[in-house]
């Protein structure tokens, strides 16, 4: 990563797989993402943190050039995702390994169907995350981290040198979570790398190489446990945060309950410059 | 010759050419629409017919080609409104369709017969002619197209509408295109069993496939054979027992998704039960 990183990071002495440059975003005529310059090297795991609405989604859905930005991001290789929010309905008629092989679909294209190569990627994929006897099931009737897995799964067989992780930790259990670290990790060894939107930040603390703090504009970046102090994440969540630094858990909803006042003396410390009104219409 | 002697007319003949068009284009469509939730824009385009089969009919032009243009323009209108955020999938569609259907409506009631309005609302099978057939031939030929070339895109679209977006899918465009479809399709069944009833043919062939199979290529192969065997047997119903086609059809077509629905509850339930007793490792 650049910036305060230059000594430590694992990544700095290779050329970067992304160097993004003052990527600026806007959406509706806001601007959600600032200036955000960053660089990720091979075998690199980034958590990108931030609370919700600081533009992490809207910073990987620029890097795939889904939405307009303005700056530069170059990338080596191509990109593979894993959306935020996945599958609209569940009853829909396709095997785990169906959902895997879709991940093939740019290299098999319109009219033919995947040959033996892309469904031997599709099941070394779904092996990686831990999921090959569960290739003939129906997606719908795996467990909400089992269907994450494959989700990955299907973003490996994309074979892209970077991958964008949009939240896949949330709601997933401690056997899916290892999963899916021990899936990335095989695939950091090969040279690829990975930014990873999540909430958990012991997560990225213990298990990231890297860590870019985003809430708009990046307020800090580089190795974990520096990005990711009591003072940065103060500033890049506003007074509202209260670190749990045992648990590692940002817990950042439950100052929005009605009738909770804990968090008021927070704002002794008088620190003005967060919005106050978004206390109001979080709920 | 038992129960094909209906078939030696030639009225009968068209009647059955008719049904198999249309019982492979509700058939294919009818398991896209459901899978990416479009039902309720299924319904409304049928609606949406009603104004150019009208003026069609007014205008002494075939119905069917005033149908096809009225949906297709139909259909482009309701791709336009859905990807309206501020005025959402519901009303947009509700706006297009009831307004057309009553236009639609009035035309044939102050310049139209009873007749006329009843065969557009609920078909008129046994009266398909050539010039029909042929309009939906080449409906039935544009809808396979579509589907055959983009089928496996519009599946993609339909699951994980993010991701077939990061792959470069341009999934407005995408449903755009599976409206004029569907407009297309509705326009074939609409001789067959009429704007009101095509819904029925649309969806219950395709929910029963789903309740059959387990992968979506299987239900593009059910569908459209149930959705053609409503139509014949639909017909045959018609035929010996006397009671109109088009309901007859699209009952029939309830009737074989309750059949398979209820085997496919049946079957869990049986399995479930085993399970519970030991009987089947699993």
């Amino acid at each position: 990563m650049s910036g305060s990183n230059e000594h430590g990071g694992t990544g700095a002495a290779l050329a970067p797989l992304l160097a993004v440059r003052d990527l600026t975003v806007e959406r509706g005529g806001r601007i959600v993402v600032e200036d955000a310059t960053f660089s990720v090297g091979p075998g690199e795991l980034v958590a990108v943190v931030g609370p919700n609405g600081a533009g992490k989604s809207s910073l990987f859905s620029a890097l795939l050039g889904l939405i307009p930005s303005s700056g530069s991001v170059e990338l080596a290789g191509a990109f593979a995702y894993v959306p935020q929010h996945g599958p609209s309905q569940l009853s829909f008629p396709v095997t785990a390994f169906d959902v895997a092989l879709m991940g093939a679909y740019r290299r098999v294209g319109l009219l033919r169907r995947a040959g033996r190569e892309e469904r031997a990627r599709a099941l070394q994929a779904l092996e990686r995350v831990g999921l090959a006897d569960r290739a003939r099931s129906p997606f719908g009737e795996l467990s909400g981290g089992q269907r994450q897995r494959v989700l990955l799964a299907r973003a490996l067989v994309q074979q892209g040198s970077v991958l964008l992780l949009d939240e896949p930790l949330s709601g997933v259990d401690a056997v899916s979570e290892e999963a899916i670290f021990v899936a990335l990790a095989a695939e950091r060894s090969e040279g690829r790398s990975a930014l990873i939107a999540t909430h958990d930040l012991a997560f990225a603390r213990g298990r990231c190489t890297q860590a870019l703090l985003l809430n708009r504009r990046v307020h800090s970046s580089g190795l974990p446990k520096e990005a990711l102090t009591s003072v940065t994440l103060r500033a890049a969540y506003g007074e509202r945060l209260v670190v749990l630094e045992d648990l590692g858990l940002i817990d950042e909803g439950s100052h929005h309950h009605e009738g909770e006042h804990g968090h008021e003396h927070a704002h002794e410390h008088g620190r003005d410059d967060h919005d106050h009104g978004q206390h109001g219409h979080a709920h | 010759m038992g129960v094909l002697h209906a078939f030696s007319y030639d009225f009968m003949l068209r009647a059955l050419a008719e049904v198999a068009l249309m019982g492979v284009v509700c058939g294919l469509l009818g398991v896209l629409v459901v899978l990416r939730g479009l039902t309720y824009s299924g319904e409304s385009l049928s609606h949406a017919l009603v104004p150019g089969a009208a003026i069609a009919l007014i205008a002494g032009l075939p119905v069917i080609a005033g149908a096809l243009v009225g949906g297709v323009l139909a259909a482009v209108a309701i791709a336009v409104l859905l990807r309206r955020p501020d005025v959402g999938e519901d009303a947009a569609v509700s706006v297009v369709v009831t307004g057309s259907f009553a236009a639609g409506v009035v035309i044939v009631a102050t310049r139209g017969t009873p007749r006329d309005l009843e065969s557009i609302l609920f078909g008129s099978v046994l009266s398909v002619d050539g010039r029909d057939l042929w309009v939906g031939l080449a409906s039935a030929l544009v809808v396979t197209a579509i589907v055959v070339t983009l089928g496996r895109r519009l599946v993609l679209v339909a699951f994980d509408r993010a991701f077939a977006d990061s792959l470069g899918m341009r999934s407005g465009l995408l449903d755009a295109l599976l409206l004029v479809a569907l407009a297309a399709a509705l326009t074939v069944a609409l001789r067959g069993v009429g704007t009101l009833l095509v819904l029925a043919l649309l969806v219950a062939p395709a929910a029963a496939a789903r309740a059959l199979t387990r992968r979506v290529w299987a239900m593009l192969i059910v569908a459209p054979v149930l959705a053609f065997a409503s139509g014949v047997i639909g017909l045959e119903l018609s035929y010996h027992v006397g009671v109109a086609a088009g309901p007859a059809i699209c009952l029939v077509a309830l009737g074989l998704f309750a059949v398979a629905a209820t085997g496919t509850w049946l079957r869990a339930l049986a399995g479930s039960r085993l399970r519970a007793s030991g009987m089947v490792a699993r």
